[in-house]
């Protein structure tokens, strides 16, 4: 009761309505309720007076986990935040949309404000029917819904002991999967990643998390305080989590046995939802074995370090690159996994990859390229690790966004797709491998998109193939979080005319949005690979926006139509006479300002008057060549008068003397016939 | 068969030579014997045609233009002499009782100097009139030029493909 009394009221004032009946107050954030990837916000049902809600505002440029939102809905458990509303906002204060979730106001405070919290270990009773059945209960709801939560931990649970009010498991849409989860929290494998780069785990990782969150309730304190994650990883590494974490504390068994099987490092062998109800009703199960993996009976040394497991030599082989090479290239690495781990099958596969890149020509990444090779069999199940990156292959899901945002690992990522990284990881698997066979093959597909500079495929497109609830990431559009394709065109009508405003309503990421969400033909995008301003761009870029407009039903498209005419010029030089042209520029005017793209296409497009054109203009050159013949003989003419009268006018003079002398002749013998006669 | 058939041409054309050289005698038979008859009337005409003459052997132009213009007045300026010599009977002494006179050659010298200046003023007018038509014509076609270029642009005077010119290169 005391908690709901601190609740800030709602400021009346500046809100943004989401859906029809949530109200978000801009003016009233709620740092105890935000997340990594989001700000909250105090937000009430329209019509109430208090707030009774909390948005979720994802402002923070991570991507989110909108696809959690239906199946998270749809689950109707007391142990869940009740998702009342999720969709994207229009935020005035940033003059941006943003994702935006809406909780029901949990009940109680965080279980923990932060891990390194101390608090007294609670007694059995209190923890079995307040913490532990509600989350068996939760996690039963979770595996039904096939989904994975990657944030359960203490600060995310909404309990407090001896409250009332019930457990309820925190947020875990509005950052990518693991993003910010403690290392604590996760598995070895996913402990050993980029935050980013975990990508969604397996249910398994939800069931260790729930055990690690116990035992910190069981222990009243982090059992991991004051240490820094590469010892947190080192120590689990090498002893196993369970072991870690018990060291010398004394519980009761039950726990002993809930924390072995939860905190188990094998995935496989890991208590899971089946296990936890057994438990509930008492039937003890057999305690698998866990803890840390093989041993060899000789050490192996690096840099200045004994190592008795491969997992933890691969770690720090990705520490320090140039001397793993070393060792890889000498030998020693191999007779250490042939005589000491007895693993010959791990030893032939690190010569495969070393021959396999030997094959291929040294480049200049070939450190890079054969450690990460090397970490990945010698840890099987670890991440991917690469120059600076080590992420789990889901985990490319979230990174290749945020590369595609921030412009942050881009290179690093196209070459770990480029040199099939995730291939040869799957390649390794030896649990689950059937299941993985499709990754591997998903990102044979990317590799191939990646290769081809043609529009709509490259990095893009892999973003929006890897992530099918993704925003287009448009710097266009990108504040306006266009989720549909069908929305693509109402949001570039809206960006404004301003004088640092792109060329082309069109980019590769709309290109490859179009092309993945609306199934656009990868056809359609080939002329846009002609230079700026050419015919074939033009023709490309119009017959794109007409199908766009014809599938969306917008008619008036008028700034899109605007936009696109300087790009279009081109067309209307095609029309080779003035007149034509002219009169064509005039109606494309006119259909511009009317915003109908398919009248546009069919000015500039229209074969009967282009025939029709050439036609004339075929004529006109005859015409024009003709005159210049005749020009030509005229000149000559001009320039030889002499021969002019040579021609002319001699046989002229020679005429009319004939005729003159025939007159006088005549007149001579007329005139000697008078005067003989009279 | 066939040798004579060539054989005939050569006949005919022996024939013809023949035929020719008996004409060409009998001509000038005729004309000696007529020469009796016409003889002031021949030196008359002969010596008033002198003009006509020179002209006739300076004359390099293959139309004979200037022997025309020249002789045809030039004979006309020696024919009412030629009438007057009939008209007083064809006798040396009255031939050369008219060549005697200055009128006679001032007639017969300046019909034949008409026909000089028609000669020289005839040619110069029609070369001056026919380069006036072609110079407007020239200046019509000029225009058409500039109509065509303002109406399909330069290239309407080029031989670009029409795909060129569409590309915009």
């Amino acid at each position: 009761m005391a908690y709901e009394k601190t609740q800030p009221a709602f400021v009346n004032g500046a809100t943004v309505l989401l859906g029809t009946h949530v109200e978000i107050s801009t003016t009233s954030p709620l740092a105890e309720f935000s997340t990594i990837g989001s700000t909250a916000f105090a937000a009430r049902t329209k019509g109430v007076n208090e707030s009774d809600l909390v948005a979720l505002l994802c402002n923070r440029g991570l991507p989110d986990r909108s696809d959690l939102i239906n199946p998270l809905r749809a689950i109707k458990h007391p142990s869940f935040l009740s998702i009342v509303e999720a969709q994207p906002i229009y935020w005035p204060k940033d003059d941006a949309s943003y994702f935006c979730t809406v909780y029901e106001r949990p009940q109680a405070p965080r279980l923990l404000s932060s891990l390194d919290e101390v608090h007294p270990p609670l007694g059995e009773e209190v923890l079995n029917v307040g913490f532990v059945n509600p989350m068996i209960g939760a996690l039963a709801e979770l595996k039904r819904s096939g989904l994975v939560h990657n944030m359960i931990n203490p600060t995310n649970i909404f309990w407090r002991r001896g409250s009332s009010a019930p457990f309820q498991l925190g947020d875990c849409v509005t950052a990518p999967a693991g993003c910010g989860q403690s290392i604590i929290f996760e598995p070895i494998e996913r402990a050993q990643c980029n935050p980013m780069g975990r990508g969604v785990g397996v249910f398994a990782d939800d069931c260790y998390a729930f055990g690690m969150a116990l035992a910190f309730l069981l222990i009243g304190q982090n059992p991991f305080h004051g240490m820094d994650d590469a010892t947190i990883i080192q120590m689990k590494n090498e002893r196993g989590t369970f072991s870690t974490i018990m060291g010398n504390r004394r519980l009761h068994t039950s726990y002993i046995e809930l924390l072995r099987g939860l905190l188990n490092d094998h995935t496989n062998q890991r208590w899971t939802v089946t296990d936890l109800e057994q438990w509930q009703q008492g039937r003890r199960a057999i305690p698998k074995k866990s803890d840390a993996e093989r041993r060899a009976p000789r050490h192996f040394d690096f840099g200045g370090h004994e190592f008795w497991q491969t997992r933890p030599l691969a770690a720090a082989f990705y520490r320090n690159i140039p001397e793993a090479v070393t060792v890889i290239e000498n030998g020693t690495l191999d007779k250490w996994l042939r005589r000491s781990m007895l693993d010959e099958e791990r030893a032939l596969t690190i010569i495969k990859f070393q021959d396999g890149l030997k094959k291929n020509n040294k480049s200049a990444n070939y450190p890079d390229l054969l450690v990460a090779r090397v970490c990945m069999a010698l840890d099987v199940s670890g991440p991917i690790r690469y120059r600076g990156l080590s992420l789990m292959p889901a985990g490319f899901d979230a990174m290749v966004v945020d590369a595609a945002v921030n412009g942050r690992n881009l290179q690093v990522l196209s070459e770990m797709i480029a040199h099939h990284f995730v291939q040869d990881w799957v390649d390794l698997q030896k649990e689950d491998k059937a299941e993985k066979l499709p990754l591997s093959q998903q990102f044979e597909r990317l590799r191939s998109i990646l290769e081809n500079p043609a529009f709509g495929h490259g990095f893009e497109r892999i973003v929006y193939e890897l992530n099918p609830n993704a925003p287009c990431l448009s710097p266009l559009i990108r504040n306006q979080y266009v989720l549909s394709p069908r929305l693509v065109l109402s949001a570039l009508e809206r960006v404004p005319n301003m004088a640092n405003r792109s060329r082309e309503p069109m980019d590769r990421h709309i290109a490859a949005f179009l092309i993945v969400r609306d199934k656009f033909s990868e056809k359609m995008f080939l002329g846009l690979s002609a230079p700026d301003g050419s015919i074939r761009r033009g023709l490309c870029l119009l017959s794109i926006f007409v199908e766009m407009q014809s599938r969306s039903g917008n008619d008036a498209l008028t700034n899109i139509a605007q936009w696109l005419l300087p790009s279009l010029e081109s067309m209307t030089r095609r029309y080779l006479g003035k007149v034509t042209r002219e009169k064509t520029q005039a109606e494309v005017k006119q259909a511009a300002e009317r915003g109908n793209l398919a009248l546009l296409q069919r000015l500039l497009d229209d074969a009967h008057r282009l025939e029709r054109d050439q036609q004339e203009f075929m004529a006109a050159r005859m015409l024009y060549f003709n005159i210049m013949k005749e020009i030509n003989n005229l000149e000559v003419q001009l320039a030889d008068r002499e021969n002019a009268a040579r021609t002319i006018g001699y046989p002229a003079a020679a005429t009319l003397s004939s005729l003159l002398a025939i007159m006088l002749a005549v007149i001579i013998l007329v005139r000697a016939v008078w005067q003989h006669m009279f | 068969m066939a040798q004579k058939k060539k054989d005939a041409p050569k006949k005919d054309a022996h024939k013809g030579r023949k035929k020719g050289k008996l004409g060409f005698i009998i001509i000038g038979l005729t004309f000696g014997a007529s020469l009796l008859f016409i003889m002031p009337t021949f030196v008359l005409v002969m010596v008033g045609m002198i003009p006509t003459i020179v002209s006739l052997l300076t004359d390099d132009d293959e139309e004979r233009s200037t022997t025309i213009c020249i002789g045809a007045l030039n004979s006309v300026g020696v024919m009412p002499f030629v009438i007057d010599l009939w008209m007083k009977g064809q006798t040396i002494q009255s031939v050369l009782t008219i060549m005697m006179q200055s009128t006679t050659w001032v007639v017969i010298l300046g019909a034949a100097g008409i026909g000089k200046l028609i000669v020289f003023a005839v040619p110069q007018a029609t070369a001056a009139i026919a380069i006036g038509h072609v110079e407007r014509r020239l200046k019509i076609l000029r225009d058409n030029l500039t109509s065509l270029k303002d109406a399909w642009g330069p290239d309407v005077g080029t031989t670009k493909s029409i795909q060129n010119l569409r590309q915009g290169d």
